[in-house]
């Protein structure tokens, strides 16, 4: 019996001291430095056993174990610290985050420019400044609410859409100048600049600027995404830089229809003032009729001149109602070669011709080809009252054919290059000034242009480019094919022209240049 | 008849156009010594070579213009006048606000006009000459 009682008072006795001990420890081990508890490791179990008799022999022992693992507490307290500090270094981040937020939201509203930052996916808006709720009249809320494209005027939305994507395909800074339709309806013209802002998404989806989820009412990016990206489109206000080119243009209209007007009133002016005046000398009477033959005659080549003017001014103005087909351009330079070298100012003049072979190939109205060369060799020959010599040349590339004549003239003066393609301006005395315009008019309706390159003194080379295919270049020919049966165009445009057309005024032939030398 | 012997009045005429020239010559001719020039070059270097008593002048001409030449012309000689032509209105207004002196004329013009007023011009001129 009493070796019976003894196991259970010492392993209460043991227990007891086991938790006193393991207490007395872990307030010890609690109240020093961390990193000297760290070392520590200690264990301490305390069991309690309880024996249980039954009757007829039977003991039951019971068994409560109480532990500490100290390590592990400590651990806890640890990690809790751990976290407190985490908590403190996350307020002050958040606190941090939202001050720059604000610094960030200062700066972007200061900003003079309207700044709007698009999903690049879904185009969708997802932040904006102060100045892009300003230049569209949508509040901040409205704006978040919609594509970049609802802002944007009609007929500009192909455009905005090609900077977009090219601004996403290529990462490059794109500009354009676009129109913002406002709110209230009025047109803004804006200068956009596009780029590409990469975020890297973090599994708890920051590393946005802070407060886009808050903020924006969008939906958001797939978050499929690794990385976020953002197009941040900047649009400056160009009203007034608009509004100064518009009223420049206008002025510059007014300007050269002052120049056509003035070109008209001297080239009409002259022959019809000589005119008048032979007309009056001969209702005076008392001429010889020699002086009367001469004066009739005079009044005949005077009215001539104003009817050639017209025919020039149709020509200036009137759509080509004749057939487009290929043509051998080699074979045009020749027949124009062979029209203008017959004439007497040409005599002194060498001629060389450097053609490409095979011959170029073009899709032109080649009487209205052969026009343009024969104006471009009579300007050079002009250029060379002294004789010199005049190179023709003819090439391609994948894109155009190019056609230069080249002469070793006076050159043309710095001051009078800018004017060169005005109606009516000429340095020839008895120049219409019609003849370059009438040119470069032409070569634009196919696509081309004419360039031209002078050195005083040198001489002047002026390049006919024509687009090998218009198709090719993406120009829309139906505007240029007109058949000879579908008129309906001019009746459109040039209400008067085909009254006009009846008078024998139109087509030049090889006889109209022959009949000049 | 024993009177001052006055010699005939000295035009230049400075055109571009032929037939300009010609028709003013047609009806100048009996009663003005006349001398032509094709171009404001030609002309001031006539001007400045032989006395003239008027000119009469196109604006518009390769080299130097009418409104050009007048210029020049009226430092060197300022008792000279002057007739100005043009067909285009605002060429001729310009040159009015230019020079108070200039008497101008539009093609086309009545020829009996501009004998008047070649005549009106000559004869002021003749009375300060005395």
């Amino acid at each position: 019996m009493k070796k019976r009682m003894l196991y259970p008072m010492l392993g209460t006795a043991l227990g007891a001291g086991a938790i006193i001990g393991s207490m007395l420890m872990r307030y010890f081990t609690t109240n020093l430095h961390p990193s000297v508890s760290h070392f520590m490791t200690y264990e301490v179990v305390a069991h309690f056993y309880f024996y249980v008799y039954m009757g007829g022999g039977t003991t039951v022992v019971l068994m409560f174990s109480g532990f500490f693992i100290g390590k592990l507490q400590d651990g806890l307290i640890d990690k809790n610290r751990q976290l407190d500090l985490a908590n403190q270094d996350l307020n002050e981040l958040l606190h941090l985050h939202a001050e720059s937020e604000g610094k960030y939201r200062q700066a972007i509203d200061q900003a003079s420019d309207a700044i709007l930052f698009v999903e690049i996916e879904t185009a969708q808006i997802l932040d904006a400044n102060a100045k892009a709720t300003e230049l569209t009249g949508y509040s901040h809320v409205q704006l978040c609410q919609r594509k970049i494209w609802d802002l944007y005027l009609q007929e500009d939305i192909e455009k905005a859409q090609r900077l977009f994507n090219r601004t996403k395909a290529t990462g490059e800074i794109g500009r354009e100048d676009l129109r913002f339709i406002h709110q209230d309806g009025k047109q803004i013209d804006i200068e956009v600049s596009a780029n590409i802002i990469s975020y890297n998404k973090n599994p708890a989806g920051g590393g946005k600027p802070f407060g886009w989820e808050d903020r924006s009412h969008a939906p958001h990016a797939n978050p499929a995404h690794s990385a976020y990206k953002v197009i941040q489109q900047i649009c400056r206000d160009v009203r007034e830089r608009k509004f100064l080119e518009r009223q420049l243009r206008h002025a510059d209209k007014l300007a050269s229809i002052g120049r056509f007007a003035s070109g008209i009133a001297h080239e009409v002016g002259n022959p019809l003032g000589s005119i008048s005046a032979y007309a009056q000398i001969l209702l005076m009477g008392g001429e010889s009729e020699t002086e009367r033959r001469e004066y009739l005659q005079a009044i005949n080549s005077e009215s001539k001149r104003i009817g050639e003017l017209l025919k020039h001014l149709l020509d200036f103005s009137r759509p080509t109602a004749d057939n487009i087909e290929w043509v051998d351009v080699n074979c045009v330079i020749d027949q124009a070669l062979k029209l203008v070298s017959a004439q007497e100012r040409f005599k002194t003049i060498q001629l060389t011709k450097q053609l490409d072979t095979p011959s170029p190939q073009v899709r032109i109205v080649s009487d209205q080809l052969k026009q343009v060369l024969i104006n471009l060799f009579l300007n050079a020959a002009d250029a060379m009252p002294d004789g010199g010599r005049l190179t023709v040349k003819s090439d391609t590339d994948s894109q155009f054919v190019f056609i230069s004549v080249t002469d070793t003239g006076t050159g043309i003066k710095p001051e009078d290059r800018e004017r060169l393609f005005d109606p009516f301006f000429t340095t020839k005395p008895e120049g219409i000034g019609l003849g370059l315009v009438i040119s470069a008019r032409l070569v634009e309706k196919y696509g081309g242009v004419i360039e031209v390159h002078s050195d005083e003194e040198v001489g002047s080379t002026f390049t006919v480019l024509l687009p090998l295919s218009l198709e090719a270049l993406g120009i829309d020919a139906s505007h240029i094919e007109i058949k000879p049966e579908d008129q309906s165009i001019w009746s459109i445009e040039y209400p008067n022209v085909r009254n006009l057309k009846a008078l024998p005024l139109s087509g030049s032939t090889e006889g109209d240049y022959e009949n000049n030398s | 008849m024993g009177e001052y012997m006055k010699r005939r009045s000295r035009i230049l005429v400075a055109d571009d156009q032929y037939h300009m020239r010609r028709v003013l010559g047609i009806i100048l001719e009996n009663e003005y010594d006349l001398i032509f020039a094709e171009n404001g070059r030609e002309a001031l270097e006539k001007i400045r070579a032989q006395e003239v008593d008027l000119v009469l002048t196109d604006f518009r001409m390769p080299y130097i213009n009418g409104l050009e030449l007048i210029r020049l012309i009226q430092e060197e000689k300022p008792e000279l006048s002057f007739v100005l032509m043009s067909a285009y209105w605002n060429d001729l207004l310009r040159a009015k606000n230019h020079t108070g002196v200039v008497y101008v004329v539009r093609k086309p013009f009545q020829l009996t006009a501009v004998v008047r007023m070649i005549q009106k011009l000559l004869k002021q001129k003749s009375i300060e000459d005395y």
